[in-house]
């Protein structure tokens, strides 16, 4: 798996941070642009003040003048009321204009000192006047237009500050035009600031929004062609290539989800091609088996599939026996012949890997460790320690729901058994046991075609041969009737040639009748019809029956009954088998007694029969029983050597079992034992 | 006919044996009777006057007739000696190896059986 994406950063985040910015940039210089406009509109307001003030000055020395003419007429003394008014007017006027100054001349400091001169002057005018007019007024008074000595010094001290007060007037006049000269030029100096502030703002916030622009987009780009390259080779189909994660923000989230397409689309396409080519291998296990007829040729195969494609080390392959009490190991490769020995029959009870996994029709896959659980796998053999580093999978044989056996693959300990290796040993030991059990039916059909033509190529020659001297004696008397000389044949030899060709015919009648049992053991139509009887009646009766054939061979039967047994079996059939043996015992012991005997022990019916004859070497006695085997040929003994094969083949039928016994006395000992069948 | 020139009869069936016998006997050969391979190579063996013609059955006990041929063909003494199976059996992928001289099918057929005992006898 992919290590978790953790987003730490955020493009959007940083282009509203840029934004925000550039919101504070465009507030910033909106401000800058005012407040710089504000320092000239209070600059251009000045200029006004200053005007305002020039032209209050401007009125004032006006008036002063007015006031300094009327001074001069004061003496005249003509229309003194009238000019006394005019001054008053005048005064007031003054100090009006003098108050609006002082009003104007706020943002003037060094103005108010002069206007407070001017004032201070005109206020000393105005007190040196009123004493002029009221001396005026006393002299006038006392002696009419004389005496103007005294007044005139106070009129020159007032004259002298009517000087004054237009001296402080005309420096404020230059003061005021000086200042106004400055402010004006301040204000032209300063005409661009505001611009030059918006513009070295605007130059600030261009650079600002440049660079952060360009860095964004240059990490966005980086990102996007980083990506961008990924899916280039995504496509081209190289899905082991992981992009790596330049930044934490969303195109590295994006990196990150695209990373993890491309994960899980390689893991996708491994399971994928791991799909196929496991098909590819069961197609062409399917394949190599549609070659293989017999069980080896694929067990063959299952072995060579199993260590090449597979890996494994050992294997081995079990099948139930007959009687689907045991598992017989058919095959094992890769372990010693000591193993293969000791392996050779597992009981189905055992509590043994195999024996379970065919019990329960389920695979198994174990560890090695894991095989010291079960009860019957001896941890001190061998092949434990051989298989300390193995992983096993044992794997159940079925066909149509039923197991007939198990394999077995054992894999270096690393092998990992998931979900897909487990479906695939699965699939590969269904088609195991299919081809399994179809070499099974070739090889038997292969066998029971085998046995057929062996069948009828034994039964054309012991059909063909009584025909042979029934052939020959008839074609020698037709010969002889032709030359004329069937009176040289004397009757003696006809009498041979007679009891010959009726010998023939004999043989040829039980042997159609022997062929027709053979035909129904091969084919395993033996059908039995059984029966309670009792094995001495049954004797008694057989030894009536065949009394004149005895007594031609000179037989003596000498029957003893230790225990008689009543069984349920097939009657004719366990009489034919006695038959069998009774015949048999007087033709290759004629002129001898015959002892038949009849015990039951542990409830197993005992027929034995013993002849006085020269006896079997016991390397024949297990041959005899095949098919088309006799004891001996020498003597003049009729029949196709299949009777005591079909003997045989009865009384397994019948669960028992006939052999020949080691015998201290002369002769041969065969004894049939049948197990006292109850009714089933 | 020639004293001591005889048929050795390899056959373990004692009716084909007897019949055999007494139809060569009585057209004039004489006739040494066996009952299977082995028993036909001890007397073989022993024998100081060696058969002029061997009648092989195949399907026999102990030693069957092709057994039989393969020993005799080791022994260089014997080896020469004209060989003709007698057989019932159809087949006969052998014959050709073994280098019989001649194959007679069962049931035998008397003229051709003595037609060729003589002819096979003097060669």
């Amino acid at each position: 798996m992919l290590p978790e994406f953790k987003q730490t950063s955020s493009i959007v985040n940083h282009i509203r941070s840029v934004m925000v910015v550039i919101a504070f940039f465009i507030l910033l210089s909106i401000m800058a642009l005012y407040l710089s406009s504000l320092s000239t509109l209070q600059g251009l307001q000045n200029l006004n003040t200053a005007n305002n003030l020039l032209n209050l000055n401007m009125q004032i020395m006006e008036t002063v003048n007015s006031v300094e003419k009327n001074l001069d007429k004061l003496n005249a003394q003509d229309d003194f009321s009238e000019r006394q008014y005019i001054y008053q007017t005048n005064h007031k006027l003054i100090t009006e204009l003098m108050g609006e100054s002082f009003k104007q001349a706020d943002h003037y400091p060094e103005l108010n000192g002069l206007l407070r001169n001017t004032s201070d002057a005109i206020a000393l005018f105005d007190a040196q006047r009123k004493m002029i007019i009221k001396k005026l007024l006393e002299k006038s008074a006392a002696e009419g237009k004389k005496n103007s000595g005294e007044t005139m010094a106070e009129m020159l001290i007032a004259r002298q500050l009517m000087l004054d007060s237009k001296e402080s007037l005309r420096k404020i006049q230059i003061y005021i035009k000086q200042e106004n000269d400055r402010k004006f030029l301040r204000i032209y100096e300063r005409r661009f600031i505001p611009l030059k502030v918006t513009g070295v703002l605007a130059v600030v916030f261009l650079c600002f929004v440049t660079i952060s622009g360009l860095l964004i987009t240059k990490r966005v780009s980086k990102s996007i062609y980083n990506l961008l390259s990924a899916t280039d080779r995504v496509a081209e189909g190289n899905l082991d290539y992981q992009v790596s994660i330049l930044e934490h923000d969303e195109i590295g989230k994006l990196t990150s989800a695209f990373n993890q397409m491309t994960f899980s689309l390689k893991n996708n396409k491994d399971k994928l091609t791991k799909a196929i080519d496991r098909t590819t291998r069961l197609q062409a296990i399917t394949a190599a088996f549609s070659q293989a007829l017999t069980p080896e040729q694929v067990y063959d195969i299952i072995f060579k599939q199993a260590f090449e494609s597979l890996g494994a080390l050992a294997g081995a392959i079990v099948l139930l026996s007959e009687d689907e009490n045991n598992l017989e190991l058919k095959r094992l490769e890769g372990q010693s012949e000591d193993v293969y020995l000791r392996w050779k029959k597992i009981p189905l009870s055992s509590e043994v890997p195999v024996s379970q996994v065919v019990r329960f029709k389920l695979p198994l896959f174990i560890t090695a460790a894991e095989l010291i659980n079960y009860k019957d796998v001896d941890i001190n053999n061998v092949e434990i320690s051989f298989h300390s580093e193995h992983a096993f999978a044992f794997l159940p044989l079925v066909i149509s729901s039923e197991a007939f056996g198990a394999i077995s693959f054992s894999f270096p300990s690393s092998k990992i058994f998931d979900q897909e290796e487990k479906d695939f040993l699965m699939a590969l030991a269904s088609q195991c046991a299919q081809a399994i059990h179809r070499s099974q039916l070739y090889d038997n059909a292969k066998k029971a075609i085998e046995a057929r033509d062996e069948f009828l190529s034994i039964a054309s020659h012991e059909l063909r041969t009584p025909l042979t001297p029934l052939k020959l004696q008839i074609q020698s008397i037709s010969r002889q009737l032709k030359s004329g000389t069937l009176e040289t044949i004397t009757p003696e030899r006809l009498q041979r040639m007679a009891e010959i060709s009726d010998n023939q015919i004999n043989r040829l009648s039980t042997l159609i009748d022997d062929l027709l049992d053979v035909s129904r053991i091969t084919s395993g139509k033996f059908n039995f019809k059984k029966e309670f009887f009792s094995l001495k009646l049954m004797i008694q009766e057989v030894l009536k029956q065949y009394s004149q054939q005895l007594s031609d061979t000179h037989s003596v039967p000498d029957l003893v009954v230790e225990q008689d047994t009543v069984g349920y079996w097939d009657k004719l059939r366990i009489e034919q088998v006695f038959i069998n043996l009774l015949t048999n015992a007087s033709k290759y012991a004629p002129n001898r007694p015959i002892h038949i005997r009849v015990t039951n022990e542990f409830h197993l019916a005992k027929i034995k029969i013993r002849d006085e004859g020269r006896g079997i070497a016991p390397e024949d006695r297990e041959r005899i029983f095949n098919r088309f085997e006799r004891v001996a040929s020498r003597e003049n003994v009729g029949g196709l050597g299949l009777g005591l094969y079909i003997s045989k083949q009865i009384v397994e039928a019948h669960q028992g079992r006939i052999y020949v016994e080691e015998s201290s006395q002369a002769g041969t000992v065969f004894t049939v034992e049948l197990p006292e069948e109850k009714l089933i | 006919m020639s004293g001591d020139k005889y048929v050795l009869l390899i056959e373990d069936d004692l009716d084909i044996n007897e019949a055999i016998q007494s139809i060569l006997e009585e057209e004039g050969f004489k006739v040494k009777c066996t009952f299977n391979g082995r028993e036909a190579i001890e007397f073989l063996k022993d024998t100081s006057t060696i058969p002029s013609l061997i009648l092989l059955d195949i399907m026999m006990p102990y030693m069957n007739g092709y057994e039989f041929r393969e020993a005799q063909l080791k022994e260089p003494r014997i080896s020469n000696i004209p060989t003709i199976i007698l057989s019932a059996a159809g087949k006969h992928e052998d014959i050709e190896k073994l280098h019989f001289r001649e194959c007679l099918k069962k049931p035998l057929d008397l003229e051709t059986l003595i037609d060729v005992v003589k002819r096979n006898i003097n060669s």
